[in-house]
């Protein structure tokens, strides 16, 4: 491993000088409020900062280096164009607390964003504040408790309900909103279990949550059902759209029988993960909850366009400011890039390429968790006891050493020994033959020599982690 | 033809065979957008688009600050390794971006003196929402006691405020306003004092220096602190400060957040920014987000790895800390880079900077009497300071599109007591024509001609 920038401090080097300026008298401060023991941090040189973090950059494996095949997390290739608009000074320079009259060229581009996204979701009205597609989550909450308190119906509607194949963040969402969670099975099929949820709808349910397609890669088809049943008892249907890049000029979300979804502008609309962030989640509602989006919104007036904040039913701020635009400007460059016809291929060819990947992969020996079609992704499991004791999570670590990153393992929780698999459109099927080849010589070797995948990775910088240390005895900064 | 072949493969003859039955009607709807643009269109487009920003003089901070970013920052930052990397779940691929989370959440443990960092959380506003709900549960796990008051300073940022109130609305908590002194913008204490005599009270928030740019008090909130139970959550304004005004931990917070943007990240209208959020060692796993742990590896070499996942929602579901599954980690990078590259002199001298540059401006203000004055006598102020202006919101306004300069944050609608105020903010990168052109700007407020002429 790399020294920490700490082991490469040397005392009085340094990379950035400021020009000397006039000392103001500091007797004018009490000095029981000034700082008598300086901050430790790195005395390097800019040479030594721009080695430490270009080596710390090749640790790591990045879709610009790597093929990353992670179900549920849409890692597509993320084009450069979309520089030209997220990096401009003109735009990367604006204060958020500029006047509407100096600011017209941002809110020009998330403005036609805005209205982007509303054509392709089929929803009526958007909020483009949340910092996350966890953070969309929880608006949307807020917004079914103000939506039933503006009703008088929020102190009977107490629950949400989560099928078991949902995304955690989910039902941390909907507890972090005040709501009870109830949890209902999938069925035999990895779909809704409709007979589960009429057996928990009534009146005391606010909302029923559903990610389309589902965890499993999966179409959920019996939604328009289901939207009936929870819209008869009053209740408001969500759609989690992390795996909006299956549906894309294929259906609309809108068309289904959802109120809310939220899109995940880091998974469909192409915003690079950046190692776990800053992602950007927008949500998106039909008319009747409209009036509860937070604040600010864009509205437009003879060309003009202004930031809005009073809205007397709105549930208020969700965060500072008006949310993350240099994410938005990236997502805004990749819809103009892609214009009208690119939207339907990008979902034409992440289907095709998943089933394409999902025939390979039961081919080179893993078994699917469903045997019909899948949409954007799809979800196999493997038996321990076939081979050896080789778990997922080993064939996971061995697929590092194959130059692969590791697809998403044990998730969802209903399949055991899950490895889920999503190539995105932007692979080319030369990249998932290599994919399924490395599988099945895994799955060999997993028959032969056992202890060298259980071992792996094996090429890395490092070997399998401790991890049960780390948490039992975190260590979570550097000392000397 | 790549399509044929894979079709061929998957044993269907059209992408519908592999659709779900969705009515017909619905299926392959129609999308009403401009068509594709090639990079070169796209290109003339983003010229038009930038051409419709204005490039103004401003003065605005009131919680984002434009303050100086060396080159390296994002010439790093946007390495592709870095930027197109997926959250560190498999930690041995991942080394890269685990490790300078160890080093980003040293230096931010470093910088104010806590005991632990987290690896980021959205922003300012949304780390003191989980700071906030981080002590209520702690109360009620640690203490047994339900207590359902949380103080905050009149003198918080608005929209931390509103944040706040829009996080808490369901969880049952009552939010307090503690005033501030008219004559001085500080934290009204003995008011502060009193209500910290309530059972009821779960934790009380300060801010240094406050949303007006008053520097607070800090010793006497650590003796507040010493002498209730609840906790004390200290609201960093800019971290930049840090490199001169004591740190939170020896005032005794027990959790400090902050809007993390000064520290290497553009303005950006608004975000991406970056949730600072740092504990006193009892509060360590308690604390919400992502946190990297340095630990070994089969062969006993030193690695990184995320740790204390069990608090988090992918395994507790609707039991974690929080619902947090993203946080800012490329915004941690920057501000990682950024710190190393200033260094403890290098962040004092853009603080000294910054606070001798607002003092400056102050101080030619408070000499002409025909732009108004500064809200408070005293100096004691870091960055920003109020100042009430000749001009009513209106004219300024109106003054501030017809010559491009926008002389500050107007206060008047949160704060409906300090009508024709404005706060004022400097930066490191504040330069003497920019206040001259300030001080003529509100100097020129009685005077008819149209102030374009003028400047």
């Amino acid at each position: 491993m790399l020294p920490t920038l700490y082991e490469l401090s040397t005392e009085g080097r340094r990379a950035v000088r400021f020009p000397k300026g006039s000392t103001h008298p500091w007797q004018k401060i009490p000095s029981g409020l000034l700082r008598t023991k300086a901050p430790k941090l790195p005395e390097v040189t800019e040479l030594d900062a721009v080695r430490h973090f270009t080596q710390a950059s090749q640790l790591n494996y990045s879709v610009d280096t790597q093929f990353y095949p992670l179900g549920s997390c849409t890692m597509k290739y993320n084009p450069k164009a979309c520089f030209r608009l997220a990096f401009h000074p003109a735009f990367a320079g604006a204060h958020p607390e500029s006047p509407a009259w100096a600011i017209q060229g941002t809110l020009r581009a998330v403005k036609d964003f805005e209205n982007g996204l509303l054509e392709i979701t089929g929803m009526d009205a958007i909020t483009l504040a949340p910092a996350a597609g966890a953070h969309a989550e929880l608006v949307g909450i807020l917004i079914t408790n103000a939506y039933f308190r503006d009703k008088g119906e929020s102190k009977q509607r107490k629950k949400i309900i989560i099928p078991d194949s949902a995304h955690g963040t989910n039902p941390a969402s909907a507890a972090l909103g005040g709501y009870e969670v109830v949890t209902i099975k999938s069925n035999r099929r990895g779909r809704i279990n409709l007979e589960d949820l009429k057996a928990h709808l009534d009146e005391t349910t606010a909302l029923v949550m559903m990610t389309v397609p589902n965890t499993l890669g999966l179409f959920e088809d019996q939604i328009m059902e289901a939207a009936r049943l929870v819209h008869n008892v009053g209740a408001q249907m969500y759609m989690d759209g992390a795996n909006m890049n299956a549906l894309m000029g294929i259906v609309k979300p809108g068309s289904l029988g959802f109120d809310m979804m939220h899109l995940n502008l880091h998974k469909t609309f192409s915003v690079p993960h950046g190692g776990g962030g800053p992602g950007a989640g927008v949500l998106l509602v039909k008319r009747h909850l409209e009036p509860f989006l937070p604040v600010p919104r864009i509205a437009e007036k003879n060309g003009e366009l202004t930031v809005e904040d009073n809205a007397p039913k709105s549930i208020g701020r969700i965060r500072s400011f008006h949310g993350s635009t240099g994410n938005l400007l990236w997502a805004a460059a990749y819809l103009d890039l892609l214009g009208k016809e690119g939207v339907f291929d990008v979902s034409k060819q992440a289907i095709l390429n998943a089933n394409y990947l999902r025939v390979l992969l039961t081919e080179a020996g893993l078994t699917p968790y469903d045997d019909g079609p899948c949409m954007h992704e799809a979800v196999f499991t493997v038996d321990p006891k076939k081979l050896n004791g080789v778990r997922t999570l080993d064939i996971a670590k061995r697929l590092l050493d194959f130059g692969f990153y590791a697809p998403t393992v044990y998730f969802p929780l209903i399949v055991p020994e899950a490895i889920m698999v999503e190539p995105t459109e932007t692979e080319s099927p030369e990249t998932l033959e290599a994919f399924a080849q490395a599988v099945k010589t895994i799955l060999e070797e997993a028959r032969t020599n056992p202890d060298h995948v259980k071992s792996a990775p094996h090429k890395l910088p490092v070997r399998r982690l401790d991890e049960v240390t780390a948490a039992r005895s975190p260590v979570l900064r550097w000392r000397q | 033809m790549s399509e044929e072949k894979l079709l061929k493969k998957i044993g269907v003859k059209s992408l519908e065979e592999l659709l779900p039955p969705i009515p017909k009607e619905l299926l392959f709807p129609s999308i009403n957008i401009p068509g594709a643009k090639t990079e070169l269109e796209f290109d003339a487009h983003v010229t038009q688009l930038a051409a419709k920003n204005k490039n103004v003089v401003n003065f605005l901070g009131a919680g984002a600050y434009d303050h100086f970013i060396p080159q390296t920052v994002w010439s790093l930052a946007t390495r592709g390794e870095f930027l197109t990397a997926y959250t560190p779940y498999q930690a041995e691929a991942s080394q890269g971006t685990l490790l300078y989370l160890f080093e980003f959440q040293t230096m931010i443990s470093e910088l104010f003196a806590m005991d632990a960092a987290n690896a980021s959380l959205y922003d300012g506003a949304t780390a003191l929402a989980e700071a906030v709900i981080l002590a209520r549960r702690w109360y009620s796990e640690e203490l047994a006691l339900t207590p359902r008051k949380v103080l905050i300073p009149r003198a918080l940022h608005p929209q931390y405020k509103a944040t706040l109130a829009t996080y808490l609305r369901n969880l049952n908590v009552e939010i307090v306003e503690i005033p501030y002194d008219r004559a001085t913008g500080k934290l009204a204490l003995r008011v502060l004092q009193n209500a910290l005599q309530d059972p009821g009270v779960f934790a009380f928030v300060a801010g240094q220096p406050n949303f007006l740019g008053i520097l607070e008090d800090v010793d006497a909130l650590a003796e507040l602190r010493q002498k209730t139970q609840a906790l004390f959550i200290s609201v960093v304004n800019n971290p930049i400060t840090l490199g001169l005004l004591k740190p939170p931990g020896e005032y005794n917070a027990d959790i400090a957040v902050a809007e993390g943007q000064p520290l290497g990240l553009p303005l950006n209208y608004g975000g991406p920014y970056l949730g600072l959020f740092a504990v006193k060692q009892a509060l360590v796993r308690r604390m919400p987000g992502r946190i990297c742990g340095r630990t070994v590896d089969a062969q006993g070499k030193t690695g990184y790895t995320l740790t204390l996942q069990t608090r988090e929602q992918h395994i507790r579901r609707e039991k974690a800390t929080s619902n947090i599954c993203t946080n800012q980690t490329l915004c941690a990078l920057a501000a990682t880079i950024y710190l190393s590259l200033l260094g403890p002199e290098g962040l004092r001298e853009a603080a000294e900077l910054t606070f001798s540059k607002a003092h400056e401006l102050w101080g030619r203000l408070a000499a002409d009497k025909n732009s108004g004055r500064p809200l408070f006598e005293h100096e004691e102020f870091f960055q920003e300071f109020p100042f009430e202006s000749n001009m009513t919101p209106e004219r300024l306004e109106a003054a501030s599109a017809q010559t491009g300069l926008i002389a500050g944050f107007p206060l008047n609608r949160d704060f409906p007591e300090l009508s024709n105020s404005i706060l004022i903010a400097c930066t490191e990168k504040t330069t003497p024509l920019m206040m001259d052109q300030l001080v003529n700007f509100l100097g020129r407020s009685t005077i008819k001609t149209p102030i374009k002429e003028t400047i």
